[in-house]
């Protein structure tokens, strides 16, 4: 095990200087939430976020999305793509960065011998796909079919290095000849991880999303003869992963009629697709786990005992949401999930596992070292004030993207050209919206809702736009 | 006390002014390498590529009702293909801007009919019937510029290639014939440092 010497001014000195900021994010967002629910008032988001999304710092990037959320939900979708596309930049900027740098280096020191909230947020795959996602929506909501194929295309490449990621660290476990993951190293952290494992189990991985893939493939479908190539490609790899869905399905079968036929019959009617954002991702909590710490004195013997560390866990992971029924005087359809990014948030929670334990070891170390030698140097009290230091700061890293939704479900269907009225309920709440439908064109009508909130948006889209 | 006070405030005011940002006018010509996006240096390349092509093609033909004069073209649209929002615009404003100046070419204002059609209303009800502009005098377009940008980016490890197309069409109206067509290619380079401060 790692001897740090001269940790306990280390230890103080790093906690004096890194101590996270008192507002905990979480506590952050649910007063933006209750302030903008009833009214959309966006002033308590602004207050919050604002600065944090303005400022280089360890959570601009996580302000940025959380502003686009409530933006994105305002109606927004100019702002709301204005914070989507810096928080893009700042994304990339913390991506480009060199491999190894001083104070990136002495960053991972501060969060090994603190906790992790002293890092810069740098977000999971699945959150910068979903923020790509988001503001495709984002633009179309703006009749702006343009941006939006822009957006997928940046959503697909994401989704790319992702895979490329994956398979790298896949590659490297297996070298290092069946070495188990750190969730499963001892038998304390398996047994508080077991719900979380069981959750996301059907998941291949963290990143890959059935529903940025259905909508890149509307999106490229919409724009019409040019983009059929482009649709049919991604709504095969939206049937992929999501072969069950009824939307994906009839796409998959409905692009492949125009694939293959020379002359697309034109009966005058249009396609609706209906895009239903439902409810909020689980929010992580912390729980504290008893690991065995084993070192080495300078005699060659060895102090087994155990540490009592924070770690981040998902523990409540929501239910399904309903499905919307859309009934219109033809006909009624309901939509069906198409992404459910409750388990790939607790995916990539499993796939940050790793480097948190690594750190969190090497935090533990420092602080019993640190203890040890300011009991040698000032006597109980001097240990006290490390352990109480050390345990103020040691708390588990809870931030993550909250403005976003559960799960996306899609429904389509083709109807007449014109204007009708379609009534949409899930159960708890009914709305009438009124709806063009352009001959051969598309029409996306994108809903949002959470407890307490919804919002309703239809945009036609023509062909060749 | 006095004395450090006095020594303190244009310490501050120095330490105050170290911290501006500082301004100052850029060439711009200047090569731009600030990363592999598309930058103002890729647009500079694209125009002058596009413009020398189209002005040494000879295909920018006269209309048969008006021997002598140049040829009115129209900018229809440049499809912005790439994973980057580009303002193909700004291209197609550039290129414009070029031809026009070399007086071999008219452009027409496709761009503005909205606002044209307004004023013909306008006019036709406001203004004096000596001086009134109506509809049905536009001269005719002969032909219309119409492209796509597209890209393709791959990572592999420290390094981010990307590779842009921008490919432009003269298309004669009356026949629906490609007269002319230019294609450019870009390939940018980014490498992440190893270790860096």
């Amino acid at each position: 095990m790692l001897r740090l010497h001269g940790a306990p001014a280390a230890v103080l000195l790093v906690t004096l200087g890194n101590v996270p900021a008192a507002a905990e994010h979480v506590q952050d967002f649910d007063r933006a939430l209750r302030a903008f629910a009833p009214s959309r008032d966006l002033r308590k988001a602004e207050s919050l976020f604002l600065e944090g999304a303005r400022q280089p710092g360890r959570n601009q990037l996580l302000c940025l999305y959380e502003l686009g959320s409530f933006y994105h939900w305002a109606g927004d979708c100019a702002r709301s793509a204005a914070a989507f596309a810096q928080a893009d930049q700042v994304a990339r900027t913390y991506e480009g960065k060199a491999l190894a740098s001083v104070s990136g280096g002495l960053g991972q020191v501060g969060a090994a011998l603190t906790n992790d909230k002293v890092l810069p947020w740098e977000g999971a795959g699945f959150e910068k796909v979903m923020s790509r996602t988001l503001n495709a929506l984002n633009y179309l909501a703006l009749d702006d079919a343009e941006g939006a194929r822009v957006e997928v295309r940046k959503a697909e490449e994401y989704q790319v290095k992702e895979h490329e990621r994956s398979r790298r660290e896949v590659e490297e476990a297996s070298a290092r000849d069946g070495e188990q993951p750190a969730t499963m190293a001892t038998p304390a952290l398996a047994s508080a991880y077991r719900g979380m494992a069981s959750f996301a189990r059907n998941l291949r991985n963290s990143y890959e999303n059935a529903f940025t893939y259905y909508l890149s493939s509307q999106i490229y479908r919409a724009q019409g003869p040019m983009g059929l190539n482009d649709a049919l490609v991604d709504i095969k790899r939206a049937f992929a992963l999501a072969p069950d869905v009824p939307a994906v399905r009839e796409a998959y079968q409905d692009l492949l009629a125009r694939n293959e036929s020379v002359a697309a019959k034109e009966d005058g009617s249009g396609t609706v697709v209906v895009l239903y954002e439902a409810g909020l991702v689980p929010r992580m909590s912390e729980v504290k786990i008893d690991l065995p710490i084993r070192e080495k004195r300078k005699d060659g013997s060895v102090d087994s005992y155990r540490l009592s560390m924070a770690f981040p866990i998902y523990k409540d992971f929501g239910q399904p949401e309903p499905a919307l029924r859309v009934r219109t005087p033809a006909f009624e359809k309901r939509t069906a999930r198409v992404v459910d990014l409750r388990p790939m948030a607790v995916k990539a929670l499993e796939e940050r596992m790793p480097g948190i334990l690594a750190r969190s070891l090497v935090g533990a170390a420092a602080k019993v070292e640190g203890q040890k030698q300011a009991e040698e140097l000032g006597g109980i009290l001097a240990r006290l004030a490390v352990e109480l230091a050390t345990g103020v700061v040691t708390r588990a890293d809870l931030r993550s993207w909250l403005g976003l939704p559960a799960e996306i479900q899609a429904a389509q269907f083709q109807a007449p050209a014109g204007t009708g009225d379609v009534v949409l309920s899930n159960g708890l709440w009914t709305e009438k919206v009124a709806l063009e439908v352009v001959p051969g064109g598309t029409t996306f009508l994108m809903v949002r809702s959470f407890p307490g909130f919804r919002t309703v948006k239809a945009v036609a889209i023509k062909g060749d736009a | 006390m006095k004395a450090t006070l006095a020594l303190a405030l244009p310490a501050c005011l120095l330490f105050l002014a170290c911290n501006q940002p500082v301004t100052s006018y850029g060439n711009a010509q200047k090569t731009e390498t600030v990363n592999a996006d598309f930058g103002s240096t890729d647009l500079q390349m694209i125009a002058e590529t596009m413009v020398t092509s189209l002005l040494a093609s000879g295909k920018l033909e006269p209309d048969a009702a008006e021997p002598g004069k140049p040829p009115v073209v129209a900018v229809a649209r440049v499809v912005n293909s790439t994973s980057e929002h580009i303002d193909t615009k700004s291209i197609t404003d550039k290129i414009r801007t070029a031809l026009v100046k070399s007086g071999k070419v008219r452009f027409s204002a496709l761009d503005a009919q909205a606002d044209l059609l307004r004023q013909y209303r306008l006019q036709g009800v406001l203004a004096d019937d000596a001086t009134a502009k109506g509809a049905g005098k536009q001269v005719g377009t002969k032909y219309i510029l119409r492209g796509d940008i597209a890209s393709i980016v791959k990572n592999q490890g420290r390094t981010k290639d990307v590779y842009y197309k921008l490919t432009l069409n003269l298309v004669e109206v009356e026949t629906a014939i490609i007269q002319w067509a230019e294609e450019k290619e870009i390939r940018k380079e980014s490498v992440r440092k190893i270790i860096a401060f």
